[in-house]
């Protein structure tokens, strides 16, 4: 008889211990469950705030950038007068680029073939050239290509030359 | 060197119990879900199951030090689940523990099967004990459905193992004695009520 109650007991303890165990296991999954619904919505939220801030920045890089292009006079130069600056004042910055595009080409060929062999002639291409750098650069700032413009104008001040203050002055703008 | 799991389980280290079932739940639920079909809700539910087998296998000293190493115990908690899986199937009462012995040559059933070869698997169709069966619900319902104080305190007893000293702390008896005679009392509740369950389906003690 006391060993049928004993068995029983055992049993019991048995079924009790079972019961609780399956508790606590769905507990821990519930726990699982929550700490990982936390975590993608961390996830989630710093992505988009990651995303939020770099559209701002490169908004506010933009911004800059053009308003420190339309604040440059493009006929200070040589080419002042000319097709491409005409075409920038106009805010026709497409077709400046097209233009300035043409341009240098011309210039280039220019400088492997040039018509005369004159080193103030060879010098006075070269400085063009500069001067159409300078130019497509300052276009660059006024599409709001912040950093496009930056690698441009940082081009222009390594190589030296007529035009390297004017592109220091517009990168410390920047 | 990482402990032994078992051991530390015998030893009363219940913390050991969550490492081991996170640690093994997401191969069991892999492999359930992949070999048998089963739903991640379904694999789950038999992943527990396996745990509970596990542990009651360890408190009422079926297992014993040293008998299981960690590298063995993914094997014997995916043939756990095996077997709980195989007689859920044919709407069977789990045993509340099982031979170690069994469950570790338990193998696979279905290839087994497939193979033609039933002395790989001991086929559960010879031990099965419709009687015992129906206990097991039984007991089982009557657990689940006891009352309060007993629920709380047989859980701290017996499934959170605090001492007498401790429940009485937490339940507000004036001392241990105190527990110790309302557990009784609770035990005893229970195996009348289980035991009155028996007699009316028929299973006189």
């Amino acid at each position: 008889m006391s060993n049928e109650i004993d068995n029983l007991d055992r049993m019991l303890e048995c079924a009790i211990r079972e019961k609780w165990a399956v508790e606590h296991m769905k507990e821990l999954d519930r726990r699982e469950k929550k700490r990982r619904r936390r975590y993608v919505r961390s996830w989630a939220f710093g992505m988009a705030a990651s995303f939020a801030i770099v559209i701002g920045v490169d908004f506010k890089l933009g911004h800059d950038a053009r308003t420190a292009g339309y604040a440059f006079d493009p006929t200070f130069g040589q080419m002042g007068g000319s097709e491409i600056t005409a075409l920038m004042q106009e805010r026709k910055i497409d077709e400046a680029v097209r233009q300035i595009d043409i341009a240098r080409v011309r210039i280039d060929n220019e400088i492997a073939e040039p018509a005369s062999s004159d080193p103030d002639y060879l010098l006075q291409l070269e400085s063009d050239k500069q001067e159409l750098d300078l130019l497509d650069a300052v276009c660059l700032m006024r599409e709001g290509k912040y950093f496009k413009a930056i690698k441009a104008l940082k081009a222009i001040v390594e190589e030296g030359g007529a035009y390297k203050a004017e592109a220091q002055k517009l990168l410390e703008e920047l | 060197m990482i402990d032994n799991y078992i051991n530390r389980l015998i030893a009363g280290d219940r913390q050991v119990f969550d490492v081991i079932y996170s640690t093994f739940k997401g191969q069991f639920i892999a492999l359930f879900r992949k070999l048998q079909g089963l739903g991640r809700e379904e694999a789950e539910t038999l992943y527990h199951d396996a745990c509970a087998i596990l542990l009651n296998n360890v408190e009422s000293g079926r297992l014993k030090r040293d008998s299981i190493q960690n590298s063995q115990l993914k094997a014997y908690l995916n043939n756990t689940g095996k077997y709980i899986l195989f007689n859920k199937l044919r709407k069977r009462q789990v045993p509340l523990i099982v031979d170690t012995d069994y469950i570790m040559t338990y193998g696979d059933l279905d290839s087994s099967r497939k193979q033609n070869n039933k002395s790989m698997a001991r086929d559960p169709e010879e031990s099965y004990d419709m009687e015992m069966d129906d206990k097991l619900f039984i007991i089982r319902t009557t657990v689940r459905d006891m009352p309060q104080p007993c629920d709380q305190l047989l859980k701290l007893v017996i499934y959170m193992k605090k001492s007498n000293k401790e429940v009485a702390d937490i339940m507000n008896y004036a001392n241990a004695d105190s527990v110790k005679t309302q557990r009784s009392r609770c035990m005893k509740k229970l195996r009348d009520k289980v035991k009155q369950r028996f007699k009316a389906a028929g299973y006189e003690q």
